[in-house]
């Protein structure tokens, strides 16, 4: 390739198994060291990823080696891996590029070698092409005149062979040559005229081609529905028009990520004010309900995140109206029960006006600002400066507290130390972040186990309906244990590292690695469990 | 007819009062031509089979260096030859080459070469656009390929004409040694463009089609422009049976020497775990109906082309397509197995264990009615392509410049 062009570049806002966050990160022990990977994969398929690791114990005398894992194509289907090297002047981080030559679920297998021994990790990458991108006007301009170039020289060429290229050496031109040179260069630009205008239909139908190809998000429909058992969100899916992944994203393929079929978040659009985390019950392959909290009337953003099979995870968008009767009606029922994992939560507008909703009201902390959550427990964003950059890898760490102010214990909730949802404040951007990363681990999880048991290619994938029968079984049956085992059953396989930060005990600290895609205000809300309740915070922050 | 008669009495007339000083030998940018030409064919089996095996490339990769030497030499070449005669040149050679905007002097061939090595280079800026913005593609044919296999067949065309030119305007005047080189270098340029005319088409020239129809259609819409117009404006005998010749080494060469290589596939997915480079097509069996257009042309060359073209259209699907049709089922059966052949040649990326490997494919097989009227088809689309290719021909034969 000569160079990378720098195309001024249109991305679609939603992506994949998150909002306007296209890049995967990752965080997580590869033997004796603690690693943070950040993928930013292709926004054309096929295309380049970039790899950047960072080690923060900088060790010496390691290698690092990554490559595309797919899942249909497994590891002995994988290429020899590609190094990737140390960036110069930053001691500890390390880059390289991999190639994504096909649409649909792969992964990024990092290797890194420490005194003979390898570890490993799968790192889950969405491989769909995202971005349609324009012509640099230099470049056009370049294009255009050597075209003209070519264009008026096969003219000269058409011409000569019509006329000139014939005569005898030595002979001078007659009236005739003279007239069949004219006409030939009437025959060549007819002739050029139609291989440009040829050649113009073909870019548009092969420009068109590659739009259609492009990742559509899925798209649902959420509706409030009113009755004597409570209030509902009903969500259903739009089947998938895209001709591409009719397999990968199968809708029946949903596979429970942290025991759960889906994780639906219900943001109030504009202010922010509002936040639920809810899970909804399939009621078909594409309907799909839950009880709704006794939340305020409103627009809302609705995003729900779901893992398949073949270990493709994306994120449904769709819109939530609560209508205005129903705050009233709620405030004066008895209280809503809730599914054991459900949870909500108020926090002050972003735009700071008056708060006029019923139920604990959080303030929204700051980085480096000791914050009063709901219950009594209070919590702290630990940051070395409480500045961020867009583009830029950060553990974003917070100390939570009990009431006596003494550091909490905290407790896996739905299989993980803790959650969180970032969101833009125009609602551009939205993920689900886990201390692992901001991938689905659901599709971590079916990427390994595809890896594992060595299969290759799409034709030994199970029945759509069997399936979806055999994992509601599942759920249900996750569902019915008590907390305790569902846990235990959950984090079966997680690896637990420890920090040894001496300020702080073992888990009253829970840090999530993010790099925020762009600059503009964002809103964090962190979910963690302490004596058995599910305890929230919401943290403002501004990127530069 | 009669003009054609009337251009070999001037040519000899011509040659009877030059005879002091033509005798010389062939130009050397005429050799750099071929060689261009052959760099390119080489190139092209190569950087099909390079991805074929290895997939990933880069601006730099053997395969490209090999078409782009191509590029260069040809282009440097008729640069510098276009170049030196039109400010440096003498009034007679300036009075061989075409004179063009005005100051530049050079001939056809070089203008031809020229053009290709402007087109190859603006198709390198556009085609890396083309990937960053659609993916890269595997496909052969897309615009900024278009472009550059454009330059390609259009330096290889440049090189045909280089040494027709030559041929037509020196020929009878040259040392036996020279004129044994145009011979060769008549088949061999010839040859290489049949390479590329082949090449283009391919996608439907898959041996797994080769029991449809139209493999057989498109085949009479690509290939006789070039092997009747070779045929016909030959100034020596059996001139598209030597360009099938080459035609036919170039290609199976590369069959039989590329997977000599090892290679190793650097892309994911990979389905198919190959260990050496697997090479492209094995060549139709061209030599079989371009003997039966050196035949027909040298029997009826002074018809009615219309009639001409007929005959050799009819002559061209009645014994090249049972020739083919058989040769396929050859290579398809277990005697086609072997190396020679190149049968197991099959992409990292495509499932080994396809059904459709050692078969026809049941989609593309024609029978019956279908398979008379398909042929009936490509007769008609052959009668077109012949006459062209006479036309064509006719206007090869009297390049001078």
């Amino acid at each position: 390739m000569i160079g990378k062009i720098l195309a001024p570049i249109l991305i679609l806002i939603l992506f994949s198994s998150h909002v306007g966050s296209p890049g995967v990160i990752f965080e997580g022990l590869l033997g004796p060291y603690r690693v943070l990977a950040n993928i930013n994969p292709p926004d054309v398929v096929p295309g380049t990823a970039v790899v950047t690791v960072i080690i923060p114990e900088t060790p010496e005398g390691i290698s690092l080696e990554a490559r595309p894992v797919y899942w249909s194509a497994g590891l002995k289907g994988t290429p020899k891996a590609d190094p990737l090297y140390p960036v110069k002047g930053e001691i500890g981080k390390y880059e390289g590029e991999l190639w994504f030559m096909e649409p649909g679920t792969s992964s990024v297998q990092l290797m890194m070698t420490v005194g003979g021994e390898t570890f490993e990790a799968i790192i889950p990458v969405m491989a769909v092409p995202t971005a349609q991108k324009e012509m640099p006007v230099e470049l056009g301009i370049i294009l255009v005149l050597l075209g003209v170039l070519l264009v008026v020289l096969m003219v000269t060429i058409v011409a000569s062979a019509m006329s000139d290229s014939i005569r005898e050496p030595g002979m001078e031109r007659t009236v005739k040559s003279q007239k069949r040179k004219q006409i030939g260069i009437v025959v060549g630009t007819l002739v050029m005229l139609l291989i440009l205008w040829g050649g113009k239909s073909w870019w548009d139908a092969e420009s068109n081609q590659y739009r259609n190809y492009m990742f559509e998000p899925l798209n649902g429909t959420a509706t409030f529905e009113s009755s004597p058992e409570g209030n509902f969100l009903h969500l259903e899916v739009d089947p998938l028009k895209s001709t591409q992944g009719r397999v990968t994203r199968r809708i029946s393929f949903i596979v429970p990520d942290h025991g759960k079929l889906m994780h639906l978040f219900l943001i109030r659009k504009g202010d922010l004010d509002v936040f639920a985390h809810l899970h909804p019950e399939r009621l078909d392959t594409l309907n799909f309900k839950v009880k709704l909290p006794p939340l305020p009337s409103g627009d809302y953003h609705v995003f729900a995140d779901i893992t398949r099979y073949t270990g493709f995870a994306e994120t449904i968008v769709a819109d939530l109206t609560i209508p205005e009767t129903n705050n009233f009606k709620l405030a004066s029922n008895d209280p809503v029960i809730l599914g054991r994992d459900d949870t909500y939560t108020f926090s002050n507008p972003v735009s700071n006006k008056l708060i006029t909703l019923d139920g604990d009201i959080m303030i929204c902390g700051k980085p480096g600002i000791k914050t009063d959550l709901p219950g009594g427990y209070s919590a702290v964003w630990e940051t070395e400066t409480g500045k961020f950059e867009a583009g830029k890898l950060y553990s974003l760490d917070f100390a939570l507290f009990d009431p006596e102010g003494e550091p909490a214990s905290l407790e896996p909730y739905l299989g993980m130390m803790g959650h969180a949802v970032v969101l833009k404040h125009d609602g551009t951007v939205y993920i689900h972040l886990h201390p692992t990363g901001n991938y689905s681990m659901g599709s971590q999880q079916m990427l390994v186990d595809r890896f594992k048991s060595g299969k290759i290619g799409f034709s030994d994938i199970p029945q759509s309906l069997s399936f979806q029968d055999s994992i509601d079984r599942v759920v249900a049956f996750l569902d019915a244990l008590p907390d305790a085992e569902r846990d235990s059953l959950l984090m079966g396989n997680m690896v637990h590292y420890n920090k040894t930060d001496p300020g702080h005990e073992e888990h009253s600290m829970v840090s999530f690695p993010y790099a925020f895609p762009d600059k503009g205000n964002y809103r964090i809300w962190i979910q963690v469990k302490i004596d058995g309740k599910i305890v929230n915070g919401a943290f403002d922050v501004e990127v530069e | 007819m009669k003009t054609n008669f009337s251009t070999l009495t001037l040519e000899e007339t011509l040659q009877s009062s030059e005879t002091s000083v033509t005798t010389r030998v062939i130009p050397s940018f005429i050799y750099a031509s071929v060689f261009a030409s052959f760099c390119i064919a080489v190139g092209l089996q190569w950087d099909i089979s390079w991805h074929m095996s290895v997939g990933r490339d880069g601006l730099f990769s053997p395969p490209h260096l090999a078409i782009y030497l191509g590029a260069i030499v040809s282009g440097i070449f008729s640069g510098i030859k276009v170049l030196k005669t039109s400010f440096w040149g003498s009034l007679q050679e300036k009075q061989e080459t075409i004179k063009f905007w005005g100051i530049f002097h050079g001939s056809l061939g070089a203008m031809f070469c020229i053009w290709g090595a402007f087109a190859m280079l603006t198709s390198a800026p556009f085609d890396d656009w083309w990937h960053n913005t659609y993916g890269l593609d595997v496909k052969i044919l897309s615009p900024p390929h278009a472009v550059l296999g454009l330059g390609m067949i259009v330096i290889q065309f440049g090189a045909l004409i280089s040494v027709i030119a030559v041929q037509n305007r020196l020929g009878n005047n040259l040392q036996d040694k020279a004129k044994t080189h145009l011979h060769w270098l008549y088949a061999m340029s010839s040859g290489f463009l049949l390479v590329m005319g082949y090449t283009f088409f391919a996608e439907y020239f898959f041996l797994s089609r080769q029991h449809h129809v139209l493999t057989y259609q498109v085949a009479m819409a690509a290939l006789p422009i070039l092997m009747v117009s070779v045929a016909y404006a030959s100034p020596y005998k059996w001139g598209a049976t030597k360009m099938a010749i080459v035609y036919t080494l170039l290609m199976a060469g590369m069959v039989w020497v590329l997977p000599l290589f090892p290679a190793e596939p650097k892309l994911s997915p990979v389905y198919n775990y190959i260990t050496r480079f697997q090479p492209f097509h094995f060549p139709f069996i061209l030599i079989v109906p371009a003997m039966v257009i050196d035949l027909i042309i040298s029997k009826w060359k002074s018809r009615n082309k219309w009639v001409l073209a007929a005959a050799l259209s009819l002559g061209f699907v009645i014994s090249f397509v049972p020739a083919q049709w058989y040769f396929a089922e050859l290579q398809m059966s277990e005697f086609g197995r072997g190396w020679f052949f190149g049968r197991y040649s099959y992409p990292y990326w495509a499932n080994p264990d396809s059904p459709y490997r050692y078969i026809f494919h049941p989609e593309y097989i024609s029978r019956g009615w279908d398979l008379v009227k398909g042929l009936g088809i490509a007769a008609l689309i052959g009668l077109i392509t012949c006459r062209l290719g006479l036309a064509w021909g006719n206007w090869m034969s009297q390049v001078k410049r």
